[in-house]
């Protein structure tokens, strides 16, 4: 069981954004996905997602195109998206119980699931107020919470780590972890590339919407004589010198 | 189409559609206290009718008004209420146009969730069906009620039906007495004209190959003398045509031409011609700021040529760039004065020296403004 993508593409209009981009995430691990702001990373999870049209190319998980059947393919999938976006005048339970109900599981079980979810994320006391009311964190752990519900084989996290407390992210990166032990595929885009290396066996790199890099992190801090995954991203897609332009912008504002 | 899904993206957007920032900020969440909220506020709206209603029925005395009144008065509240709920749902539509459409939010948050786009639709059509049923449904629960019973107390004339008379065969003028006698004198006794303040009628006079006859009914008699108002704009409007075939004038010609010499000084643009006079087309207002409203008989009886000339020689006679249509009473005066100063006579005396005569030099009163 493995997410497959063959030569895919995506073109705004002006933009090519995703550019014959090919990789797999085997089951069994995290396979962080990775790039600079505006290199393709969430137009592929949300092709993924079922979202947006694929361009061109195919994408495949478990061997079956994603959009011969997306309905299908949306019941094993669970995704949590870069922007926190929810409806606002609901509460985190009545949210996780709208989102079971269209998923349709079934009302008992799911019941239990949703108490527990709200417990370990520590939402529990709040799950009766309104969304509207949430900090960004907690919309967070709604999000995930609403992606977990059904026990997906696909889990695309798309910046999960985005406004969690320490404690919260570190529950996350383990959870991730446990998941992928137990067989699930997760797809992994985050720019905080330390806990990418600690969560991640592998990596893929994104740059100007093409693949840079596909490899095992191992490997390609060898390949690059790098000491960290920071250093080999550095080496493939940051073009300018950093130092220089913080002394640049430093100066500007002084000037 | 998955129903519990159709389901619980119905009520999902039955809430949002009365997700009015006035109301969702008491209801703090609750569907149930928002979409109560905003029932409350159009049925108390409809109690406001139906209290209406009652003070309609408690005041007006059955045999104060006609049958027909009481026709009309049930058809002015059907009407009104009618567009009460237009208005209603013009206010819902446009209130709820921005949750009626699938947004961002919603591809985000039911984007990766297993529901067909049909199910979606439908749900979002049922939900706005629902709304609009629900908003008229309470806007007349206690009106739509209240206004029958009221207006049931009262006996009602007939509808009268919509249909057309037949087309009615030629008549000759000799034989037109007869049937305006059978035509006209029931339709005055019904109007009860005949009992207006200082009594009503009507004069026809018809002209055929020379055979003249003449009709009064009601109050009129065969020589009553009438205003004829702005039908003198029809004598201007020929006597100008005439005279301009006898090449006395040219219609391009500008009026200041025909009148007095000094009667306006000489504009820097264009100037009026006589056919923007009778095109109302001259840029003149509709009346002359020298004399009362319009809308006062003494406007129009106490304007004299003096004043005419006073107006003409302060406001000048420029044209605009541009001169849009507007009826005015003042161009008509203007265009007949100087008519009357080019033929040498006293308005109406051209006219009336070029056959434009009324029958037996009567029933013809001259009005200042043409």
């Amino acid at each position: 069981m493995s997410l497959e993508l063959r030569n895919v593409s995506k073109r705004f209009p002006g933009v090519l954004a995703v550019d014959n981009v090919s990789f797999s995430a085997p089951a069994g691990e995290i396979t962080g996905y990775l790039g600079p702001n505006g290199s393709g990373k969430s137009t592929t999870m949300k092709m993924i997602a079922g979202l947006i049209e694929i361009g061109s190319g195919e994408i495949l998980f478990r061997g079956q195109p994603i959009r011969r059947d997306l309905i299908a393919h949306k019941q094993r999938m669970g995704y949590v998206p870069e922007e926190p976006y929810l409806y606002a005048h609901l509460s985190g339970l009545e949210y996780l119980i709208m989102v079971a109900q269209l998923r349709g599981l079934p009302e008992k079980r799911t019941a239990e699931r949703i108490d527990g979810l709200l417990r370990l994320l520590s939402l529990h006391s709040d799950r009766h107020s309104p969304i509207s009311a949430y900090s960004k964190g907690m919309r967070q752990k709604i999000l995930l919470a609403g992606a977990l519900l059904h026990d997906p084989d696909l889990l695309l996290l798309d910046e999960p780590f985005s406004g969690l407390d320490v404690s919260s992210a570190l529950i996350l990166r383990s959870l991730a972890q446990e998941l992928a032990t137990r067989g699930k595929v997760i797809l992994f885009s985050s720019h905080e590339l330390e806990t990418v290396e600690r969560v991640s066996s592998r990596v893929v790199i994104l740059h100007r919407g093409k693949v840079v890099a596909d490899d095992s992190i191992e490997h390609l801090r060898v390949l690059r004589s790098a000491s960290s995954l920071e250093d080999v991203f550095s080496q493939l897609v940051i073009e300018r010198d950093t130092a220089a332009v913080s002394r640049e912008i430093a100066d500007l504002i002084r000037a | 189409m998955n129903r519990l899904q159709f389901r619980v993206l119905y009520r999902e957007f039955l809430f949002r559609i009365v997700d009015l920032e006035l109301l969702s900020a008491h209801a703090e969440g609750d569907s149930r206290t928002l979409l109560g909220q905003f029932a409350s506020l159009l049925v108390f709206f409809s109690v406001l009718l139906g209290i209406g209603a009652g003070l309609w029925a408690a005041n007006v005395k059955d045999d104060r008004l006609p049958p027909l009144m009481h026709l009309i008065g049930a058809w002015t509240m059907e009407h009104f209420l009618i567009a009460t709920t237009m208005l209603a749902v013009g206010l819902f539509a446009v209130l709820s146009w921005e949750s009626t459409f699938p947004d961002r939010r919603d591809v985000l948050v039911l984007g990766p969730l297993p529901v067909h786009g049909r199910t979606l639709f439908l749900a979002k059509v049922a939900a706005v069906a629902c709304a609009l049923g629900l908003t008229v449904a309470a806007l007349h629960v206690v009106a739509g009620i209240a206004w029958p019973l009221a207006l049931a107390q009262f006996d009602t004339a007939p509808a009268p039906s919509l249909v057309f008379d037949p087309p009615l065969p030629p008549v000759r003028a000799a034989d037109f007495p007869s049937v305006m006698d059978r035509d006209i004198a029931p339709m005055l006794q019904r109007l009860d004209l005949a009992a207006a303040d200082g009594g009503a009628g009507i004069v026809i006079g018809i002209s055929e190959h020379g055979a003249r006859r003449i009709m009064a009914y009601g109050a009129a008699k065969p020589d009553s003398l009438f205003e004829i108002a702005s039908i003198t704009k029809t004598f201007t409007a020929l006597l100008l045509a005439r005279m301009a075939v006898q090449g006395q004038l040219d219609l391009r010609d500008p009026v200041r031409d025909l009148l007095p010499p000094g009667a306006a000084a000489a504009p820097t643009g264009f100037e009026i011609t006589l056919l923007d006079l009778a095109t109302h087309h001259s840029g003149l207002p509709r009346m002359p700021d020298n004399a009362g409203p319009g809308y006062q008989r003494e406007a129009y009886t106490g304007y004299r040529a003096s004043d005419l000339h006073e107006f003409i020689r302060r406001h000048g006679l420029a044209k605009p760039a541009d001169p849009q249509f507007l009826y005015s009473n003042i161009g008509f005066a203007v265009l007949g004065a100087a008519l009357a100063n080019r033929a040498g006579a006293a308005y109406p005396g051209p006219s009336a020296a070029r056959g434009y005569r009324p029958a037996r030099n009567r029933g013809y009163r001259r009005l200042p403004f043409a």
